[in-house]
């Protein structure tokens, strides 16, 4: 082995060639709070990766603003390393990061290293293909419009805010109100939909407590959905520069499998954090602040990121990359800076409400306030045909809940809605890490809106959902759930025998 | 308000003013500790002003003056030479010109190209 090493070195020896030619070069003329400026360096690129050379060895750097006398730029490494008078040499390379089909099921930092101590990532390093982190949004001729669904395994959301591949779909809420476990299901769910391509999922966690992104992954580990996902980490511990370039880096792994012709889901958990991280950097690199001290770009930070999301035509692949980007608000307050640059970017959003969560409506979907612009198109035949009137329903009773609560005296019908609206509520309740496959989805919602269990009591909700997709599963796998799985569709056929089972089962059930 | 250092050399040299004025200027300002600084921007644009370029020749050790005289006969009588001494050079020498382009002869740049060549 030894001698193997002394072998390949004298070789490497033997044929390292050097000429000493005119370099150009940059001085660190100050450094602090991970920000240098260096002097020098004419014909640097913005967004260009530099090296510092410190006692410690190179650190990283990336170039962030290119002024009159002087260059602005980030540490990407340990920047305590670095001092004045250091010398600085560009790169030539715009930052990216390697990427190949062994990073799926690994935990990585922003600039792709793995942090899940499983080792190296690509046994050869040098098939490995860069993927710049900063890549232009596809054009409008490369797009076309979403078509394919993309299931989450949540009622509420199926039926009501569809969501196709392809799509930007904003989720947002308070703290605490089940914003990433509304993600976790949607990952989790991809393994339950074997009638369409499968999902790559993309998870960055942008500022989050380390321990919670380890929770996370173990979920992920423990559910075996770590096979098809990657998880992107820039925990709150490390540099505000690392936390702003790691949703660039989560999409431009999206973009690697797009480009295959491959779907992908990426989630950026959160972009108020991704914000914050941005405008510590910018006001550290003077530049000016604007409203809540964020600066001036801090809406195209965000649309450039989620414009990245796409379903690409036929003629380039057919690939398509989804956001589900997640925004903490403050107070239920959806009209601050941050909340409403990006609702206004994404094709929608599902809005958790602090107050429904504790009233203990999970997930805590306020349909009043979310919607989805385009995923309607790509809902499936058969939820778009049961799940159709369950808006306006839940949108009533919610008006004239609000409404009883002022009256004593009620008429039979108001009653009666009331009373829906409440079954409808419960049939909705749904426990995280526990998505429910689109076609039992339809079913549970069949027997709802169409009224077949109007008669139940709310405690014995969901008792019936168990025992009748049971039922369904045991006695009508191949007759009701199968097709319905495979054609989506619920053709009258498989309406009446849905009816007749249906009824069948509730003869039965108590 | 700090001025930079070569708001203070563009004064100086636009002026001329007597250098004990100056001093005191840059006294009042609070300056002082950064004299150097400013005396070496002065001299940079000086240099600049009258077409000359600011070198650096390093050395890994000590040269003997012949070997120096040799090197600064090279360039321009306008340009602006100073000799240093950078042990962590190993051996040869490395030349900067106006801070922004180099010349580097030197061992420790040899090793850490050998050091990041790929196999």
């Amino acid at each position: 082995m030894a001698y193997e090493i002394v072998e390949k070195l004298k070789k490497q020896i033997a044929s390292f060639k050097d000429e000493a030619g005119f370099e150009d070069i940059g001085t660190v003329t100050e450094s602090g709070d991970g920000i240098v400026k260096i002097a020098g360096l004419r014909k640097c690129l913005s967004q260009e990766l530099l090296t510092i050379e410190t006692e410690k060895g190179e650190v990283a750097a990336l170039a962030f603003n290119l002024e009159e006398g002087f260059i602005g730029a980030v540490v990407l490494g340990d920047a305590l390393a670095v001092r004045v008078g250091h010398r600085v040499r560009q790169t030539g390379k715009i930052i990216s990061i390697p990427m190949g089909d062994e990073i799926i099921g690994r935990v990585v930092d922003p600039l792709g290293r793995p942090v899940d101590g499983k080792g190296v990532i690509f046994k050869d390093a040098g098939k490995a293909k860069d993927y710049p982190l900063e890549r232009k949004a596809p054009d409008v001729l490369a797009r076309e419009s979403v078509n394919v669904p993309l299931h989450t395994g949540i009622k509420a959301i199926d039926a009501m805010i569809p969501i196709g591949r392809g799509q930007r779909e904003l989720i947002i809420g308070d703290r605490a109100t089940g914003k990433t476990s509304v993600a976790l299901d949607t990952i989790l769910n991809q393994l339950q939909d074997p009638s369409r391509p499968p999902v790559i999922c993309i998870y960055v966690a942008i500022g989050q407590k380390n321990s919670k992104i380890a929770q996370f992954v173990k979920v992920l580990e423990e559910t075996g959905a770590i096979k098809y996902t990657i998880v992107v980490a820039a925990p709150a511990s490390i540099p505000a520069p690392l936390q702003f370039l790691a949703p660039y880096a989560g999409a431009a792994i999206g973009e690697y499998f797009m480009d295959q012709g491959k779907d992908a889901l990426v989630i950026y958990d959160d972009l108020s954090k991704h914000a914050d991280a941005y405008r510590q950097l910018s006001l550290l690199l003077r530049r000016p602040p604007g409203r809540e001290a964020f600066p001036g770009d801090v809406f195209y930070v965000h649309s450039r990121l989620l414009e990245r999301a796409a379903k690409m035509s036929k003629e380039k692949g057919g690939g398509s990359l989804t956001a589900l980007p997640i925004i903490e608000t403050q107070l239920n307050d959806i009209s601050a800076y941050i909340p409403t640059n990006v609702i206004s970017i994404t094709d929608g959003q599902i809005f958790l409400e602090a107050s429904l969560f504790n009233q203990g409506q999970r997930p805590a979907v306020n349909v009043g306030l979310s919607v989805s612009r385009v995923g309607s198109a790509a809902q499936t035949k058969a939820m778009k045909k049961i799940a159709g009137p369950l808006r306006l329903e839940l949108a009533q009773f919610r008006e004239l809940q609000a409404f009883v609560q002022f009256a004593s005296d009620l008429d039979e019908t108001t009653k009666k809605k009331i009373q829906r609206g409440e079954l409808l509520t419960e049939v909705l309740k749904q426990a995280d890490r526990n998505p429910l496959p689109f076609e039992r989805e339809v079913l549970v919602l069949y027997a709802a809106i169409r009224g077949y269990i109007d008669a139940l009591p709310i405690n014995r909700v969901a008792a019936f959902q168990t025992e009748f997709l049971d039922y369904i599963e045991k006695l009508h796998g191949d007759t009701i759930l199968k097709p319905l799985q495979e054609k989506g569709e619920l053709t009258d056929t498989l309406d009446s025998a849905l009816k007749t089972a249906l009824q069948e089962f509730l003869k039965g059930f108590k | 308000m700090k001025y930079p250092v070569s708001i203070y050399a563009r004064a100086f040299l636009e002026i001329k003013p007597d250098p004990k004025k100056f001093l005191s200027v840059v006294a009042k300002n609070g300056d002082l500790p950064r004299i150097d600084k400013i005396i070496a921007a002065i001299e940079e644009q000086e240099t600049h002003d009258h077409g000359g370029k600011v070198i650096s020749v390093e050395f890994a050790r000590e040269m003997d003056d012949a070997t120096i005289k040799k090197i600064t006969k090279k360039f321009k009588e306008r340009d602006l030479v100073s000799i240093k001494v950078t042990p962590s050079l190993i051996a040869g020498t490395r030349i900067t010109i106006d801070g922004a382009q180099e010349l580097d002869g030197s061992f420790q740049r040899k090793i850490n190209k050998l050091w990041h060549t790929k196999s």
